[in-house]
Order: C-alpha cells, then sequence, then structure tokens
C-alpha cells in the first residue's frame, strides 16, 4: 500500500515535470521505481535549454494516507554549476520566517545566507514555474 | 546494477495501467538485498571522494552543511542516501553483513 502511494506520487511529478517539457533538454534518472520504491525517494536531475540544471531531492514519508516530502532539495544551477537558488528544508535556520522551509541565493562572498522561501509552498511545480519565468518570459527578478 | 536513465523530451505518456505495471515489474526485478548492495557501492563512493565514513559524515555534518567542505547538491544526496538506506536496512531487516555475503 505505502509502496504504491510512493510510487503514485512519483508518477504526478512526472506529470508537473512532462508540462514543462519545452524547456527540458534532459531528464535524468534513476532506472524506473528502483529509488521509489526500495529507498522511499526522489531524485531527479533536469536540464533545461540553457544548460542550466535543477538537482532534485525528495524523501518522502506518508501521513494520514498522504505523501508528504519529509525532506526536499530543489537547487538550481547555472551551465557551469554556479548555484543560482536553491530551496530545502532542513532544519537549521530557524530564525527564518518560514523555517524549516528556507532558501539560498547566488553565493557571491563565504557566507552562504538564508533567506525567507519566495514561493509558498515549496514544490517541483513551484519550482519550475519559477524556471519557466527565468527561461520563458526572462524574469528580471533577484535568483 | 542499477541504471541511469535519461529522458528526452518528448516525455511518454504513461497509462495509468503501465504505470502500475512497471511498478509490479520493478518490484520483481530486483531484491531488497540487491538493491541495498547497489546502493552501498553508491555510497562507498562518496566515502572515497571525501574520505571518511557515511557514519562520520552524518554524524558531523547531517546538520549542518560545511561551506566549501562538500557542494550543496552532494551534500544532499549523500544524507539522502545514506538516511534512506539506513531506513531500508531496518524495513527489510537487513544487515552489512548480509549484503556484503
Amino acid at each position: 500500500m505505502a509502496e504504491y502511494l510512493f510510487v503514485n506520487y512519483y508518477w504526478q511529478l512526472y506529470d508537473v515535470v512532462a508540462q514543462h517539457q519545452d524547456i527540458i533538454v534532459s531528464f535524468n534518472q534513476i532506472e524506473d521505481h528502483f529509488d521509489v520504491i526500495f529507498f522511499e525517494r526522489i531524485r531527479w536531475d533536469i536540464e533545461f535549454i540553457d544548460g542550466s540544471k535543477l538537482v532534485v531531492r525528495i524523501e518522502m514519508e506518508i501521513s494520514e494516507y498522504k505523501v508528504l516530502e519529509k525532506e526536499y532539495y530543489y537547487g538550481y544551477y547555472d551551465r557551469n554549476g554556479n548555484r543560482l537558488f536553491s530551496y530545502d528544508n532542513a532544519p537549521h535556520h530557524e530564525w527564518i520566517s518560514t523555517a524549516p522551509h528556507h532558501m539560498h541565493r547566488e553565493q557571491i562572498t563565504d557566507v552562504d545566507r538564508a533567506y525567507p522561501t519566495d514561493i509558498r509552498p515549496v514544490t517541483l511545480a513551484n519550482v519550475l514555474a519559477k524556471i519557466r519565468n527565468i527561461l520563458v518570459k526572462g524574469s528580471k527578478e533577484r535568483y | 546494477m542499477r541504471q541511469k536513465i535519461t529522458l528526452k523530451p518528448p516525455f511518454p505518456k504513461v497509462s495509468e495501467k503501465d504505470r502500475y505495471l512497471r511498478f509490479l515489474s520493478s518490484k520483481a526485478n530486483r531484491s531488497p538485498k540487491e538493491a541495498a548492495k547497489d546502493e552501498l557501492t553508491y555510497i562507498r563512493a562518496y566515502e572515497t571522494k571525501y574520505g571518511m565514513s557515511s557514519e562520520e559524515f552524518f554524524e558531523k555534518y547531517s546538520d549542518h552543511r560545511v561551506n566549501g567542505l562538500i557542494p550543496e547538491h552532494e551534500w544532499f544526496d549523500w544524507k539522502l542516501c545514506y538516511s534512506t538506506f539506513q531506513k531500508m536496512l531496518k524495513q527489510y531487516n537487513l544487515t552489512l553483513e548480509e549484503i556484503n555475503g
């Protein structure tokens, strides 16, 4: 039962990615369901038309028959591997107003500051919508 | 060994029925022990790369990332792989000895 809920969630997210396939060049993952069935997680790397990349790491859990993202990391990198922004819910920035959910921006100095998230909730759908804005609409919004 | 798959658009449309069938065949194709063995190989690659055991990494750094020590995406990946691997061992009642043997 739990396994199939996780697999179902995997396919829900797959459908979200498929909605954005016009801005995607490649979608990398471990063979079907390996991560989902045995390890209750999702690990995807998605490459976009400008060479940028989204790293998706999710650990899933079930609460009241619903799949939740117990831990997540969505990291967006430019073609040279420099981080443009990332979102995660690791509980190490308790002072952030959106804690545990927080984001990091381009790292310009040695200090890697955390900020409240600019998208709520942090979901794959919302992260991909933000990336679409940047790639297609040329959003000038700061990463 | 598990394989990495690269999909390129257009992504295939997969029916509900095929999703379920793929789930069943994925389960049938590999035992938990085989999956754990594959995973261990993956985790060991991180240990070699960063010169520390996963236990040490997890104990010292799972709560916070040290800037410059491990790139952010690898820090998350290693942490996720190790913690889910431990959970999987418990769930399937596996030990490292069994996996290595």
